[in-house]
């Protein structure tokens, strides 16, 4: 029975070891091939959530929103073109140092950035101080997904959101699985829906087309790092990493459509 | 291989089927059993001008639908996307098995005064699939694939009639409160007499599963019965599983006399509306 299953215990599982290798200073060392990524997509999935959420009233001028993770401004930097404020929370402090360059550059007066862990924020100093937290391509950080959606709950007076990777991608885990890092990809969405119906949270889903596009070097420099997490990158591994990211590319850049679900819902009143 | 990726949910819809059936006594006929809810069913989903059908096709205007679409509902009830359907696209077909629901359909119609659509009064298996394939722009369903055991296959008729998207719509909420709380006075038992698991993600994940990549609106609606109304739902839907004796009646009928408010019982609902493309995703034959 689908309710018997223990998605909660089964998200834990399947993040707590990813969630832990993937510190701050990891981040931090992403920081340059990430930031690549996002600046040569043109914040792509970022304005993509930010036009959807605007259609669907979600988002508006006079709204202050949460970043949570924010990375190098992903969601910030197309978000704070239209909302009041937005607070980006984000742990590495490399990834803070490209957001701050990010939001000058765009000229967006309008962002505050604080260098802390989402897990580490006070709670009673952020109790329904937003009007829309959003959680974009981080959600697998936390293994204690339930007490994090409370708390991101308990942050908005208004809407919660997460992005979060959907449907198949058989070409990248095909080299996960020859890399020998166990992606979780297409069934951590399921894992996650199924999560928030037991909380008896409706939530709506669109599933949303997003491209990646970042230099050759990024790519490799995003799996070498990837693997780097778990051990380090043989000879024959590196070259297995090339072969994929170059067979990818075109003119210098690694293209890829990936497959985004954003989820969003009413927080919970009294949550 | 992931855990979840090994989850059959085909055969958890199945045995969810099973389970629900067995409350019912072996001599339940879908067909009379709705051809006797025609009368509170229309009521309920006429509430409001069709609200429930309205925030539908709200759902799913600009994204799904236009003007231009042509549209077919398994399992069309009463109307309840017929009606409020027909007078935005270009046609809508109505796939219905009761006899006692068509002439309720016809009825709406005729009161509206829409004319572009048509009825093949059938059970959606009983339909050619072939003579239907990619012939509408949307195939919708609402509430119906609960009668199905062979959900899937049922589904993957749903897709082959379409060459744009599919769409099901199903409550959102797990509970059944007026009837679960009937139900428990009558029998002084707690047995869920509705489906054991929720609905809702069960059938999201069995789509999700099958390499779908579905889209979810949630919508609230209100429906709205006279106590006569309601009193006949409990009956008929308690006579599929016990015999409802006057005593039982009498609860049923104190119940919601009391719960009403100038002879109407107001029922705010929440439903999720789960829509996809029908064709063009990896994997597609799985």
């Amino acid at each position: 029975m689908s309710s018997v299953i223990e998605w909660e215990k089964l998200w834990q599982s399947k993040t707590s070891k990813t969630s832990q290798i993937s510190s701050p200073e990891y981040w931090s060392r992403r920081a340059e091939d990430y930031n690549d990524y996002i600046r040569t997509s043109n914040f792509d999935h970022g304005y993509k959530i930010k036009e959807l959420l605007m259609s669907e009233g979600v988002l508006a001028a006079d709204m202050d929103v949460l970043d949570i993770a924010a990375g190098p401004g992903s969601i910030t930097i197309p978000f704070a073109g239209v909302a009041r404020k937005v607070t980006a929370v984000e742990p590495a402090v490399e990834m803070c140092r490209h957001l701050r360059i990010n939001a000058d550059e765009k000229g967006l007066k309008n962002v505050e950035v604080i260098n802390r862990r989402w897990q580490d924020v006070d709670d009673a100093q952020v109790q329904g101080e937003f009007d829309l937290c959003i959680c974009s391509q981080a959600l697998w950080q936390f293994p204690d997904i339930v007490r994090q959606i409370q708390r991101i709950n308990g942050a908005s007076r208004g809407y919660c959101c997460i992005a979060i990777g959907a449907g198949p991608d058989s070409e990248s885990n095909r080299l996960s699985q020859m890399l020998g890092i166990d992606s979780w990809n297409q069934d951590r969405f399921l894992c996650f829906f199924n999560i928030l119906c037991q909380q008896e949270i409706l939530a709506n889903v669109r599933m949303i087309d997003t491209m990646m596009k970042r230099s050759v070097k990024s790519a490799i420099s995003m799996w070498e790092l990837n693997l780097g997490k778990y051990q380090e990158p043989t000879a024959e591994q590196k070259d297995l990493i090339r072969e994929h990211v170059l067979s990818n590319s075109k003119n210098g850049f690694y293209e890829k459509v990936n497959k985004l679900a954003v989820v969003w819902w009413p927080a919970k009143k009294g949550a | 291989m992931a855990m979840e990726t090994d989850i059959n949910w085909e055969q958890i819809w199945a045995e969810d089927y099973e389970q629900y059936r067995q409350t019912m006594r072996a001599d339940s006929d879908d067909g009379v059993y709705w051809s006797k809810r025609a009368e509170d069913f229309s009521n309920s989903r006429r509430t409001n001008d069709f609200e429930y059908g309205r925030q539908v096709l709200n759902s799913l205007w600009n994204r799904v639908l236009t003007p231009e679409s042509v549209v077919m509902d398994v399992g069309a009830g009463p109307g309840t996307f017929v009606i409020p359907f027909a007078r935005k696209v270009k046609r809508i077909d109505a796939v219905e098995p009761a006899p006692g629901m068509v002439d309720k359909i016809k009825e709406n119609a005729q009161r509206e005064g829409i004319a572009n659509f048509g009825i093949i009064n059938s059970t959606w298996q009983d339909v050619d699939a072939a003579s239907v394939s990619d012939k509408y722009d949307l195939v919708i369903s609402s509430l119906v694939i609960w009668v199905f055991k062979d959900v899937w296959r049922q589904l993957r008729r749903m897709e082959q009639a379409s060459k744009g998207y599919c769409c099901v719509v199903t409550g959102a909420k797990s509970k059944n409160e007026h009837g679960d709380i009937l139900w428990q006075q009558i029998n002084g038992n707690k047995e869920n007499i509705w489906h054991s698991t929720q609905q809702y993600p069960l059938i999201y994940s069995l789509l999700y599963s099958k390499g779908r990549l579905p889209n979810v609106s949630i919508v609230n609606y209100t429906s709205e019965r006279s106590v006569d109304d309601k009193v006949r739902h409990l009956k008929l839907c308690f006579e599929r599983r016990i015999p409802v004796t006057p005593d039982i009646e009498k609860i049923i009928r104190e119940y919601f006399t009391a719960k009403s408010e100038n002879d109407t019982i107001k029922e705010p609902g929440q439903a999720a509306v789960i829509w996809w493309r029908a064709h063009g995703f990896e994997n597609e034959d799985r």
